[in-house]
């Protein structure tokens, strides 16, 4: 009788196994549309810089500043696609060059006490300010300055945050020839760091084009299963237990270095935030919708939506923007209610992909 | 039918546990797979110097997440928007610890003829009253500097190929490294300078070191060699400087720090150039006016509770379990080891103290393959540079756990200070002073026995 069950209960395993490859396709379908819909944000970031950059008025400013938050937020949600080393972050991956933070401002333009720092002011040194600069300066030594990405363009736009209440307050002089003495390299400086984005966002994107037989869309289609849950659940845990959770959130909680956030200059980090966490729910739902889900235990399933549901109750009560939240009582305490909810749900997510098959 | 389902399910999960259990209960019986007792993590992966002790409280992991955010993110020019993590240089090795240590591991050294950021030069002035640091660049060489300040020379590496014999006719080439200096920002190094290069070290299990009562330590101190065996080993004592006492060294090629607050504080402010309460002032030489005009009045650029995160980060980084613990080459390997002596130093068997505020630290029986003492290593190893007690022939004998897992972790098995070993082998042919009898014993060995002992050191 014991037998029977076992073989029993393997004919639906292995019933279950025509359907293998259906996972690989949805997960590698929606990190495909997840990165296409980034291109098409990047690019009308980089449309509203060259109308800015033709039309230098407050209002283009102002537009930019909206255009390039909304752009962010797409990006932010496709961040679940990393700590698998995939197109995003593998060896040759753009993610330092898309994403990198903190930023080192000094390396970029002036900063507050040293008005003639950084590559805008080094005329003699670099005289033109192109795409193939930012990435070259970029690997300088090997190291870490920052002088590409998301957050240079930020900090272009929007300049030091020294403002308790609001974001960084970059005067629209800083564009004007004429007014600026670096204003033309600034300008150069935008645009080249526009460009290189959406190219950086580009490379990744036709790693995902199904149409490519030689493409990673491909081969991750043509992983066995348990390996492509593998990776997936080892990004959910990470992104969950670790990134979000703990360096994203936990750490600006605990040392209330007020601009100890990722988007420090706009004042957007709750929009990071969010839309981190929709990636996760994203790729979760990737996994309920397409996986032989009945092998989890019914209640695990259950715990995790839980989990989820009270995340979402907190997120909805959360008040940004983050750099104050840090310090009221009341939102610091939803903070931690959503670190330690994310900090359980990784493990619940570990929990489900060793019995979906992961090696985790 | 789903709850039929669900019950054949429920019996195969019942099954499989069931078989997972009594495999983790044999492997249960193999002491030797735990170096770092019940801490220890089981992952062999290329993060697998990433994990937080395992038996770590939730808060601990907490904690040990925002210390892992210092250790890895770059540090910035003052002034700065990130107020927490500014104040770099104005001379540094480079701008984050994990640039070195990637992935908490160890540096690579050397790229060809490059000298990669993860090795140091430690310097010293040989002058008629002894030992100074050196006049224009003190006593670390910094390459970097933010911009408008010079960093203070570049290294380059040649190699010396030496090549030998083991006695049954197998050969085998060292690689000696010669470094030169150029782009000096001051004088030039002249020969009465003293250089020791050393390379960024994996960071596993130093809170394991640190739990060690330091009688632990000391009771195999042998400094005179009193009992004839040729292994001498002496403790290095250092200042505290929060205790304002000498103190054990256990920390560094040189055991030249006594705690990991301090290690941690030092390395900062020597490698890259952020004061903090314990070494509070910068490190512009005084003849470098560019730096000297790059300072800023401001306090430490490490805050305590900054300083604080970073040394619990340390102290709960896990120790991965051995690797194929359960192989006859392992099992021979290991006694090797014992028989030709390696473990006289490179010993596997300590307890931490009883009492600690991590509890997870407390008790544990470990197997560092070290003693954390000085010994003499023989003339070809030596340099001119002397910290604390530790003269330039005397090195500490560095943990030897998890080292066979840099190569996944890093991507190179390159050993010893100042990373001239290719691998283990190389490794234990450099050894000399107290060191050369066990690697005459080690060179005497069949083949095929030198195989086995390198397959259990690369386990472990």
């Amino acid at each position: 009788m014991k037998h029977l069950i076992i073989y029993v209960g393997l004919f639906f395993l292995f019933s279950d196994f025509g359907h293998a490859s259906n996972f690989n396709k949805s997960y590698a379908d929606q990190t495909s549309q997840d990165y296409s819909s980034v291109k098409n944000e990047a690019l009308k970031l980089d449309k509203a810089i060259k109308a800015f950059l033709a039309d230098t008025s407050t209002d283009n400013l102002i537009s930019v500043k909206s255009i390039w938050t909304e752009a962010r937020k797409a990006y932010s949600q496709t961040e679940i696609h990393r700590f698998y080393g995939g197109p995003i972050d593998d060896e040759d991956g753009p993610e330092g060059l898309i994403n990198a933070w903190p930023l080192d401002e000094a390396y970029i333009d002036y900063v507050k006490g040293k008005p003639e720092s950084g590559i805008i002011s080094m005329t003699l040194k670099y005289p033109n300010i192109t795409k193939d600069l930012l990435i070259e300066l970029n690997e300088k030594d090997g190291e870490a300055n920052i002088s590409s990405g998301w957050h240079a363009i930020e900090f272009l736009l929007w300049g030091q945050d020294f403002d308790d209440f609001g974001p960084g307050q970059r005067p629209l002089s800083d564009f004007i020839i004429g007014q600026n003495s670096n204003a033309s390299r600034r300008r150069d400086y935008l645009n080249a760091a526009s460009e290189l984005l959406v190219e950086n966002i580009d490379q990744v994107l036709i790693q995902w084009n199904k149409n490519d037989p030689g493409s990673y869309y491909n081969e991750f289609l043509n992983l066995p299963e348990p390996e492509a849950l593998t990776k997936v659940f080892t990004s959910l845990t990470l992104m969950s237990s670790d990134e979000l959770a703990i360096e994203r959130i936990f750490v600006a909680y605990d040392t209330q270095f007020q601009e100890d956030e990722h988007s420090c200059f706009s004042d957007t980090t709750h929009f990071d935030i969010i839309n981190n966490y929709l990636g996760i729910k994203n790729v979760w739902n990737v996994v309920l919708t397409s996986t032989n889900i009945q092998i989890l235990d019914s209640n695990l399933v259950a715990k995790i939506q839980s989990e989820l549901a009270s995340i979402d109750l907190a997120l909805n009560k959360f008040k940004p923007p983050f750099d104050q939240a840090i310090f009221e009582t009341g939102q610091r305490a939803i903070l931690l209610s959503v670190v330690e909810g994310l900090q359980r749900t990784g493990d619940l997510f570990r929990d489900a992909g060793l019995k979906l098959g992961a090696s985790l | 039918m789903i709850l039929i389902k669900n019950i054949f399910f429920i019996a195969l999960n019942f099954a499989v546990n069931l078989a997972v259990s009594l495999i983790a209960s044999t492997t249960q019986s193999y002491a030797n797979d735990s170096p770092g007792g019940t801490s220890s993590s089981n992952d062999w992966s290329k993060q697998s110097f990433n994990h937080p002790l395992s038996n770590s409280t939730s808060l601990e992991k907490q904690y040990f997440g925002v210390g892992n955010k210092f250790f890895k993110q770059p540090w910035v020019e003052f002034p700065s928007s990130t107020v927490g993590r500014d104040g770099l240089g104005p001379t540094f090795n480079a701008v984050a610890c994990a640039a070195c240590h990637v992935n908490d591991g160890r540096g690579i050294g050397f790229i060809n003829d490059k000298v990669n950021l993860s090795i140091l030069f430690r310097l010293a002035q040989s002058t008629t009253e002894g030992l100074i640091p050196h006049p224009d660049y003190g006593s670390q060489l910094q390459p970097l500097a933010l911009n408008g300040v010079i960093g203070e020379a570049n290294a380059n590496v040649v190699f010396q190929y030496i090549t030998g014999t083991y006695p049954d006719g197998s050969t085998y080439e060292l690689r000696k490294p010669i470094f030169n200096f150029t782009d000096f920002k001051n004088s030039a190094f002249d020969n009465q300078t003293q250089i020791s290069a050393r390379v960024a070290p994996h960071i596993i299990g130093l809170g394991l070191i640190e739990a060690i009562d330091p009688n632990e330590i000391l009771k195999i101190a042998d400094p005179l060699d009193s009992d004839q065996d040729g292994i001498s080993g002496r403790g290095n004592f250092v200042f505290d400087i929060e205790t304002q006492k000498l103190s054990l060294g256990r920390f560094g090629w040189k055991a030249s720090q006594p705690t990991l607050k301090q290690q941690n504080a030092a390395a900062f402010i020597g490698d890259m150039g952020l004061t903090s309460f314990l070494f509070p002032e910068q490190n512009c030489p005084l003849v470098q006016l560019d730096c000297l005009n790059a300072l800023f009045e401001i306090p430490y650029e490490v805050e305590d509770r900054v300083l604080d995160r970073v040394t619990l980060y340390t102290q709960l980084i896990a120790v991965p379990k051995s690797r194929n613990s359960k192989e006859l080459d392992f099992i021979e390997g290991k006694q090797i080891f014992s028989d030709i002596g390696c473990v006289k130093c490179h010993q596997d068997n300590y307890s931490t103290a009883r009492v600690h505020s991590i509890e997870a630290l407390r008790d544990q029986k470990i197997s560092p393959y070290s003693d954390f003492l000085l010994h003499d290593m023989g003339p070809d190893l030596a340099d001119g540079v002397v910290e604390g007690l530790a003269e330039g022939y005397e090195w500490r004998t560095p943990p030897l756990w998890s080292l066979g897992l840099i190569q996944t972790v890093n991507r190179h098995s390159n050993l010893l200070h100042d990373n001239r070993a290719r691998n283990f082998e190389e490794a234990i042919l450099w050894h000399g002073g107290e060191a050369l009898t066990i690697k005459n014993n080690f060179m005497n060995l069949q083949k095929s026995k030198r195989e086995q002992l390198l397959y259990f050191i690369e386990s472990i």
